[in-house]
């Protein structure tokens, strides 16, 4: 965008939003042109990235509104963005495109929570933990917790970019916990659905009635077919009795079998899974003495009621000795420190991923059928061996020289987050750049199993793009097309709104 | 480029966004920047200055005013750093500062660091850089104008540095010394008499030396490197010269430089360097510091970012004001390492004094809510920026330092 158009565009922003909430300097520009740093490194797509031309901060769906009339008019990009934590570019400009970001974190607000709703309405800015606050003020919890480790990151960003989250075995995908949204569609219209298309409902949020489910359209769709300005999310009640289980199992078969009908039954909270085979040398070196080369299941378990909890416990202990699982003395000691270890908030944030974890390593966003996960892994892990040095330089943890992880990051329905991570040293070109190659292998190979995908696309619809069916990307264009012609609604994400380049 | 030092921190920022904005009700974090706060856009968050480190390192950004503006934001608070820290969410649900001592010495053999990113420096990179580059707000280059020239940053004559101590009868030698800095001794003088007469009260022979420089800290943290630099090396070799065993300081900002700053200029230190307030614990506990008078006051305690996250000195301080008779120490949410930085760190009172005064006005509503009369800290320049606040709101509290409260129950 030339200059004089930029100046002239802020401008007209500012007379929306305010002066101060309007930036369209080199300095906020270079800010906002790069959200999670190893996302945008490993992905392929990372030279496509660039700068947008504004950063705007809104503070009402009305405000939301005018900006996107405006840039309609003028034909210019619009990129909702969050807390801007994503790992797939879903909140990055295009280099070619540019356009207005609208950093959506003053929109941040609980709007509405009442007794007997079992239902909190917020802005999509407010950040996890800003939720979790206000919702321990009122004595309830919203189930899942957030992504791992990013409790600055948005749940605007978090649905709309189908954020697997902590706790999410027992209380599902975030999204599976949305029942109601506030849109702006390109147009500048502001739609809201399900119970709330009555003029007559004013607080009351259900999402399956008055015809079709149209929230699912705009979750994990990245902003491509309008801003989410408002959304209600389920509430549940705090559990008062919960413990952190381990066991530990012969061989991956029967850990993945346990795991699967641990969720299936209901009692997991939340769990990790490490397949012995699959560990860095440095690992296996220190988990062997301990519980031997043996496969681990992790988690956390909890009951609203003393006695069914206890029953709960034993029925676990059950199923794990149905597939000969021997149990792992961690309950007491974490029920005496007072912690729970899997459902931890940060393990995957600030300086516990850069500093102990490794430097920048990328999570491949991808998801596998829990009973096939060894199918989804075997030909990663090869992948990985086979290009150790890609990895190396690396300060992760224990000391090992070259680390990757596999981890099953357990979800509802029988799918596991097939957890790849792999640090890089970015510093060192040729090194990023083997890095970025093994990522693209990896999660080519993922793909190509038949029982993986990407629970968040972003901008890495490259992925899809050529295994998606043809009338399903036809159907995508179709309503791409029908909602915003213009394309301006973060172009690229999904792979849509960039027709000109095919 | 100075920054090129941190290109490896700069690279390790994974971009959370923890250190801009959020709440950790498990590790007692209610927001986390102070300047993101208030100006809400994200160049000037710790994750906003990692990612300006990165382009300016990479060649796509250039130095500029811009930049400098951005660079200068910034308390220099490290809550940034505090909620970065590895593990520090399940260290603080164990319960603390056990497991924080043991935990770094168990992971560092094995090859994990438990630091955070260090963004502060990064920051305090740049900023150097903008000093070589001329790109250094005003008021921040005419106070190491005046360093250089009179060894503070305050345009006073050296010569009326130790104009507080005047009647007081202080040795110019002993074993210990009372390094004053330069806010106390040029600003808040009542806090440098009131620690003079605590250690006259319990019979500490120590001196205060007519020839103490700025301890560099107003300088290492605005980027002027160089002035600092020769600073602390002038105080060093005179400390040596000496023959200073102990020194103590009443200033956080001065025992944040000597403790961390100074070693990496001179190389360790040969003699002991502590901080008022553990002083004053140590004295109380052996019965040399008389705590006579009661003084029936509610008092809450303001953390100083750089003695309690820097230094990690939150407990002395209370121990202090609990052994005061009288005393109902009332803390406020959040407090110690989580605790909200008063605005004027990092030379921000100077660079951009209405910021700064804003930052310390959201504070004033956690302090009310104690319901405290008192508000007690441990640092002058803390001190100085809390009188100007609550000042302009109305003077709804008194503030003190703990010194003075210590010579008031004294009686001296």
């Amino acid at each position: 965008m030339e200059v004089a158009v930029r100046k002239e565009l802020a401008k007209d922003l500012e007379g929306i939003v305010g002066e101060k909430y309007v930036r369209a300097d080199d300095v906020i520009r270079w800010t906002y042109a790069i959200e999670d740093f190893a996302g945008a490194f490993f992905h392929p797509l990372s030279d496509k990235y660039g700068r947008p031309d504004i950063v705007v901060k809104p503070h009402s769906a009305d405000e939301v509104s005018k900006i996107v009339k405006l840039a309609n008019k003028q034909k210019v990009p619009v990129i909702a963005r969050g807390g801007g934590s994503d790992m797939t570019g879903a909140a990055t400009p295009l280099k070619k495109t540019g356009g207005i970001i609208l950093d959506m974190t003053d929109m941040n607000r609980v709007l509405d929570f009442q007794e007997g709703l079992n239902a909190v309405r917020v802005q999509p800015g407010i950040r996890w933990g800003e939720l979790h606050h206000e919702l321990a003020k009122k004595g309830v919890t919203s189930g899942v917790r957030g992504p791992h480790g990013f409790l600055g990151a948005t749940l605007g960003g978090g649905i709309g970019g189908n954020c697997f989250s902590i706790n999410s075995p027992k209380y599902g995908w975030v999204n599976e916990n949305v029942l109601n949204l506030q849109v702006v569609l390109p147009n500048g219209d502001i739609i809201e659905t399900g119970s709330l298309a009555n003029t007559k409902v004013k607080d009351w949020y259900y999402r399956y009635c008055n015809g079709p489910d149209l929230v699912g359209i705009f979750l994990g769709a990245g902003g491509a077919f309008g801003v989410i300005t408002e959304f209600t999310l389920r509430t549940y009640p705090i559990p008062e009795h919960s413990a952190t289980l381990a066991y530990s199992f012969p061989d991956t078969d029967s850990q993945l079998k346990f795991v699967f009908k641990l969720e299936w039954y209901g009692y997991v909270t939340d769990l990790w899974g490490l397949a012995f085979y699959t560990l860095p040398d440095s690992i296996k070196r220190i988990l062997a003495p301990l519980v031997g080369e043996r496969d681990l299941a992790i988690f956390a378990t909890e009951a609203y009621d003393k006695d069914i909890f206890k029953a709960q416990k034993k029925a676990v202990d059950k199923m794990a000795k149905e597939f000969n699982g021997t149990a792992i003395p961690v309950e007491g000691l974490c029920h005496a420190l007072g912690i729970s270890i899997i459902n931890q908030t940060e393990w995957m944030g600030g300086g516990t991923f850069g500093k102990v974890m490794g430097p920048n390593g990328s999570d491949t966003c991808s998801i596998a059928h829990l009973p096939q996960w060894q199918r989804v892994v075997g030909s990663a892990l090869e992948i990985m061996q086979k290009n150790e040095d890609a990895l190396s330089g690396s300060i992760p943890l224990i000391g090992a020289e070259h680390f990757f992880l596999f981890a099953q990051l357990l979800g509802r329905g029988g799918i596991s987050n097939t957890f790849a991570m792999t640090p890089g040293d970015f510093t060192d070109p040729e090194k990023l750049k083997k890095a970025q190659d093994l990522y693209n292998e990896i999660v080519e190979s993922y793909m190509d199993t038949g029982v993986a995908a990407l629970y968040r696309i972003g901008k890495e619809s490259q992925f899809l793009m050529k295994r998606f069916k043809p009338e399903y990307i036809s159907f995508m264009k179709a309503i791409k097309k029908a909602l915003d012609p213009n394309n301006i609604m973060n172009p690229g994400v999904l792979g849509l709104g960039l027709e000109e380049e095919e | 480029m100075r920054l090129e030092e941190c290109k490896q921190e700069a690279w390790i920022c994974n971009h959370c966004s923890m250190c801009t904005q959020t709440i950790n009700d498990e590790s007692g974090f209610y927001r986390v920047c102070p300047v993101y706060e208030q100006l809400r856009f994200e160049d000037v968050s710790a994750r906003g200055h990692n990612t300006i480190a990165f382009y300016l390192l990479n060649g796509t950004l250039k130095y500029s005013k811009e930049v400098a503006n951005s660079t200068y934001d910034c308390t220099t608070c490290a809550s940034c750093e505090e909620i970065c820290k590895p593990m520090s969410n399940l260290i603080a649900q164990i319960g603390g500062s056990a497991l924080k001592t043991l935990l770094p010495g168990i992971l560092r053999p094995l090859g994990a660091e438990l630091e955070p990113v260090q963004s502060v420096a990064i920051v305090q990179a740049m900023r150097a850089d903008c000093v070589d580059l001329g790109l250094q707000p005003e008021p921040l280059r005419k106070m190491a104008e005046s360093t250089e020239k009179n060894y503070n940053p305050y345009d006073e004559p050296h010569a009326n540095r130790t104009k507080w101590a005047e009647g007081l009868d202080i040795p110019r030698t002993a074993d210990t010394v009372l390094f004053v800095g330069c806010n106390a001794a040029y600003r808040r003088q009542e806090i440098a008499v009131s620690t003079a007469k605590i250690l006259k009260g319990a019979a500490v022979e120590f001196a205060v030396l007519e020839d103490e420089w700025c301890c560099g800290s107003p300088m290492l943290r605005a980027g002027n490197v160089d002035v600092a630099e020769r600073m602390i090396k002038h105080d060093v070799d005179l400390l040596k010269e000496k023959n200073v065993k102990r020194l103590v300081t009443a200033c956080a900002e001065g025992y944040m430089a000597i403790s961390k700053d100074w070693p990496k200029v001179t190389g360790a230190l040969p003699f002991e360097v502590l901080h008022m307030s553990q002083l004053m614990a140590e004295l109380i506990s052996k019965g040399r510091i008389r705590l006579k008078r009661r003084i029936n006051r509610k008092v809450t305690y303001h953390d100083p970012c750089h003695l309690g996250r820097v230094m990690g000195i939150y407990d002395e301080p209370r121990e202090v004001l609990r052994a005061i008779p009288g005393v109902e120490l009332v803390e406020m949410y959040p407090t110690r390492h989580a605790a909200w930085c008063c605005g004027a760190g990092g030379g921000l009172k100077d660079s951009n004094p209405a910021l700064a005064l804003a930052i310390g006005a959201e504070k004033i509503p956690l302090i009310m809510e104690t319901g405290a009369s008192v508000l007690a800290s441990s640092c002058p320049f803390c001190k100085t920026h809390f009188v100007d606040v609550i000042g302009r709101a109305g003077k709804l509290i008194e503030v003190k330092d703990v010194t003075e409260l210590v010579a008031e129950s004294m009686g001296v």
